[in-house]
């Protein structure tokens, strides 16, 4: 096992090169770059000249590339060209808001998915297997994006509730949180957001779930179990549930990806400053060193909770092994 | 009396008479109630996207006094900032989303069909370049991507608009929809996405194809790798790629609307479901409580996507018994729900 994930972790090191490149080379296709940006008034060709030669943007693209990837190993990720400011300082404050926001909508697209794919399961047919596949098609149909401003909205006109963070401008985050700020601002500012975003994987969970458990009913074993006397809860719970989670845990670090997109579109509307939004602000600006941490810092996010994912595996199933 | 029974039995036998079409399709919908309930929704869109201006009560882009209007028997939908009428924005919509959505996917299936025949057919080098660009492709979370596609193919000093100048596509407002030639770039944007998937498909499809000993005849009888890959491999991969279309329309839909919504697809005032939940009208929600500028755009472009989810959901019920129980929504597996 140990060695399964120092191998994975060896991996990492291809991942980081050839999804950078690719960001690069995407990127660069994109013509008018920061420094349109960075001057905005009196832009004559003179001073933009002068930024361009001040940003390096006029060194050919494998230098800049070169120089951006071989910081990485000291921990620089470059500079914002717009804000002057180290992109990992900036990551300090940004990435806690997005990891957590990932993480609870994990936890709670899981909470919501795996016991109604279950009670759907169990009893197929019934009342409670229409009303829950009624539920998941919904969920799966209605766009992030309209279920935050909704929940926003109405919430503001039926409640008097608006996000925490919308009166002071501020995201309390986990960190915060261990540092002695309020752990209720904290979840009051992350709990929407989390469920908005954890409702589509919720659905898929959901569905997913029940066809998986629907599969494993079906074994000899279940049937054994149930002739010998058990009741349906220890069936359920014991002998059937841990070999059903196999296929949906892995569409669940697949759905990672999904939910790394979304999280772009939810923190936007949440105005939670987090990696994504940094992300949308600087592809807009054409901030390309900024761009590409981000998108790296995503994809090692995917990767490693896939990680963790496989790994996950060998505990559902100690017939799995990594040698 | 017995004689009689046998003979009726011969002639019920004979006739079997085919039932009309309204009873067949009224049985396939008594079974499957939510898959029909899909196609209603998916043809009223249809409807609404094709005659826009004759269900239109209204111009969409005509300014008025009565702004901000809540809904009334006048304005069945309210009106927004500028007294433009919601439901006309929202019926306007469906045709802005419905063109972007189809024009993207046909021009994504063409692109991701021949990418994925050629890399199959041909193998080797050709295939490991295209098959190699493809997965890094779909290493990048979707959204980026189609963020920095779109910002490649949109911005007004890119190569695209050179070229297409060359093509006759009129540049104002055309079928009634405004800044036609920056949804077409759009369209040519999403299109590069929907390639991507629909290539990596085809291209498996294609692989397992080429082992046929008809394609070998072909070659023996001296046809060129063209002519084979156009009449032997073009129309087997057909099926599958109006079905894969049919998956990927909803998701350019939404894609579409994602954009928009994040301020870099539709630009305004052309009426598009996601560009109608952004900016102003987002504002005017959140912080004045006029929720039905943004409430009936997001519920078309929900409703759509339900209805191409039901659809899809009763089709798989239909294909696959096992996970069936009872007429009920939902089956198998998810689609990935891309984020959106």
């Amino acid at each position: 096992m140990r060695d399964f994930i120092i191998r994975r972790l060896l991996l990492l090191i291809p991942i980081i090169i050839g999804v950078s490149f690719v960001t690069f080379i995407l990127f660069r296709f994109i013509p008018g770059d920061a420094a349109v940006f960075v001057c905005q008034l009196q832009c004559t060709p003179e001073t933009l000249r002068d930024i361009r030669e001040d940003l390096n943007l006029n060194d050919p693209f494998y230098e800049q590339y070169g120089r951006w990837l071989f910081g990485l190993p000291t921990g620089d990720m470059g500079t914002s060209f717009h804000t002057d400011l180290e992109v990992t300082t900036e990551l300090e404050r940004k990435y806690p808001v997005t990891l957590e926001l990932l993480v609870l909508s994990l936890l709670i697209s899981l909470l919501l998915g795996i016991p109604g794919g279950i009670l759907s399961a169990i009893r197929p047919g019934s009342i409670v297997d229409f009303v829950v596949r009624l539920i998941s098609v919904f969920w799966l149909s209605i766009p992030s994006f309209y279920l935050a401003i909704l929940i926003i909205t109405f919430g503001a006109a039926w409640f008097g509730w608006s996000p925490a963070n919308f009166a002071t401008g501020d995201v309390v985050t986990f960190k915060d949180v261990l540092r002695g700020q309020s752990l209720m601002t904290n979840l009051e500012t992350f709990f929407w957001p989390s469920v908005v975003l954890s409702v589509g994987i919720a659905a898929v969970i959901m569905r997913l779930t029940r066809s998986s458990m629907l599969e494993v009913m079906r074994n000899d074993y279940i049937r054994t179990a149930y002739s010998k006397g058990l009741r349906e809860r220890a069936v359920v719970w014991r002998h059937a549930l841990k070999n059903a989670m196999i296929p949906v845990i892995t569409i669940v670090g697949l759905q990672i990806g999904g939910l790394i997109g979304g999280s772009i579109l939810v923190e936007s509307v949440f105005a939670l400053n987090g990696v994504g939004f940094y992300l949308l602000s600087s592809i807009v600006l054409r901030d390309l060193e900024v761009v590409q941490s981000m998108v790296l810092i995503f994809a090692l996010t995917y990767v490693l909770i896939n990680l963790i994912v496989d790994v996950s595996y060998a505990w559902l199933d100690p017939r799995i092994r990594y040698g | 009396m017995a004689r009689e029974a046998a003979v009726q039995i011969e002639t019920t036998a004979y006739e079997a008479p085919r039932k009309p079409l309204w009873l067949r399709l009224a049985r396939i919908a008594r079974h499957h109630p939510l898959g029909a309930m899909g196609f209603l929704i998916l043809l009223v869109v249809l409807v609404c996207a094709i005659g826009s201006d004759i269900v239109s009560p209204y111009d969409p882009y005509k300014v008025s006094a009565n702004i901000r209007e809540s809904p009334s028997l006048e304005h069945p939908f309210g009106t927004d900032r500028l007294g433009r009428d919601v439901l006309a924005r929202t019926i306007w919509g469906a045709r802005v989303s419905m063109f972007i959505g189809v024009v993207a996917v046909v021009l994504g299936s063409i692109w991701g069909t021949f990418f994925g025949i050629v890399s199959g057919y041909f193998g080797k080098l050709i295939d490991s370049i295209i098959q190699r660009v493809i997965d890094m492709l779909l290493a990048i979370p979707a959204l980026v991507l189609l963020l920095a596609i779109i910002s490649v193919t949109k911005d007004p000093e890119s190569k695209v608009y050179e070229v297409l100048v060359w093509l006759p596509i009129p540049e104002g407002t055309y079928l009634g929809m405004p800044n036609f030639l920056q949804l077409v770039v759009l369209c040519l944007g999403f299109s590069i996405a929907v390639s991507v998937g629909m290539a990596r498909v085809v291209r498996g499809a294609v692989l397992s194809l080429k082992e046929n000993v008809y394609i070998e005849a072909a070659r023996a009888m001296g046809a060129s790798d063209k002519r084979i890959m156009m009449r032997h491999i073009l129309p087997n991969v057909l099926a599958l790629v109006v079905v894969l279309s049919t998956i990927f329309l909803p998701l350019a839909i939404l894609a579409e609307a994602a954009i928009s919504f994040l301020g870099l697809g539709v630009p305004q005032p052309t009426a598009s479901w996601g560009a109608d939940l952004t900016g102003n009208n987002q504002n005017d929600a959140i912080n004045r409580e006029i929720w039905w500028v943004v409430f009936f755009p997001g519920l078309a472009l929900s409703l759509t996507v339900l209805a191409f989810n039901m659809i899809g959901d009763s089709l798989r019920d239909i294909s696959d018994p096992r996970l069936r129980g009872g007429g009920g929504p939902g089956g198998g597996g998810g689609r990935g729900a891309a984020g959106f």
